[in-house]
């Protein structure tokens, strides 16, 4: 189930479009990063989740987080940084569903910038997380 | 309402009531000691998952009552794995349930760790370990004949 929860995030996060333009990236892509330009880098970490309930055959719920680190020249002040790292966490809504194959995947809680920015290369990072749940 | 014993007048509301405290102090006692060790556990479980090299980052987690940094004492983050575990074992113990336990990282290198760098992938052990907190509840819980949603 992973990989579809993975692909039906992925196609979501591919029709982001702001007006910083940033480049969308998957993690395992060979990407280099341009200190003038934006990136957003997406990353996959399903947790072990023990379901409360009852599933004998009706399959399992499986969780997971989406953590996609925002990334913006240095040159960019706070206020700009939290504004794109909030439209992207905007972007994935609390109870929305997104599909890949018939498979729907939810976002079961608020989409949230994680910590405070910092440095890496040539740009300011910050970390959004949402989080996923698919049952199969 | 009042027991009776051979028509003679025996338990009393004092007595009820007191059958209810105790229980309910026990049912305190027995819920903070669940809360307790289920934060010891999850330390542990974190320190396990920390990414090793020299020990350094895994011997800076610090399990503090509240936030309260200072209370803490400086933990000796130079000895590397396990030296953290005392004092946070000691905060921990100290923990009322309504208090929260906060875990960090006195290394700041924890973010980069964590979450990865352009050069750098991140871990991500904190995400995957916190998700065990529920099942990690439950199997204490059972332990001390408690029932945990």
């Amino acid at each position: 189930m992973e990989p579809i929860a993975w692909q039906a995030l992925m196609d979501r996060l591919a029709l982001f479009s702001d007006a910083a333009n940033p480049d969308i990236v998957q993690v395992e892509t060979g990407y280099k990063p341009i200190t003038t330009k934006p990136y957003i880098f997406a990353n996959f970490i399903p947790r072990e989740y023990e379901s409360g309930l009852i599933d004998h055959d009706c399959g399992e719920d499986f969780r997971g987080i989406l953590n996609i680190s925002v990334c913006v020249p240095t040159a960019w002040n706070y206020a700009q940084h939290a504004g794109l790292a909030r439209r992207v966490a905007n972007w994935f809504k609390y109870g929305a569903k997104y599909y890949y194959n018939d498979n729907a995947v939810s976002i079961y809680q608020r989409s949230k910038i994680i910590g405070a920015p910092r440095l890496d290369g040539g740009h300011n990072r910050l970390e959004v997380q949402v989080w996923w749940r698919i049952w199969g | 309402m009042a027991r009776y014993r051979n028509g003679q007048k025996r338990g009393t509301t004092t007595s009820f009531t007191k059958v209810v405290r105790d229980s309910s102090e026990r049912f305190m006692a027995d819920a903070e000691s669940v809360y307790q060790e289920t934060n010891k556990i999850l330390y542990d479980r974190l320190e396990e998952e920390t990414p090793k090299d020299t020990g350094h980052l895994a011997g800076s987690l610090v399990a503090t009552v509240s936030g309260n940094v200072e209370s803490s004492g400086p933990t000796n983050v130079t000895t590397g794995e396990g030296s953290g575990r005392a004092e946070s074992y000691m905060n921990i113990d100290s923990a009322k349930i309504t208090d929260k336990i906060n875990f960090f990282y006195r290394a700041t290198y924890f973010l980069y760790v964590n979450y990865g760098t352009v050069n750098m992938r991140g871990r991500f052990w904190v995400e995957r370990v916190r998700a065990e907190y529920p099942s990690i509840a439950r199997a204490v819980a059972r332990r001390y004949g408690l029932k945990v949603k």
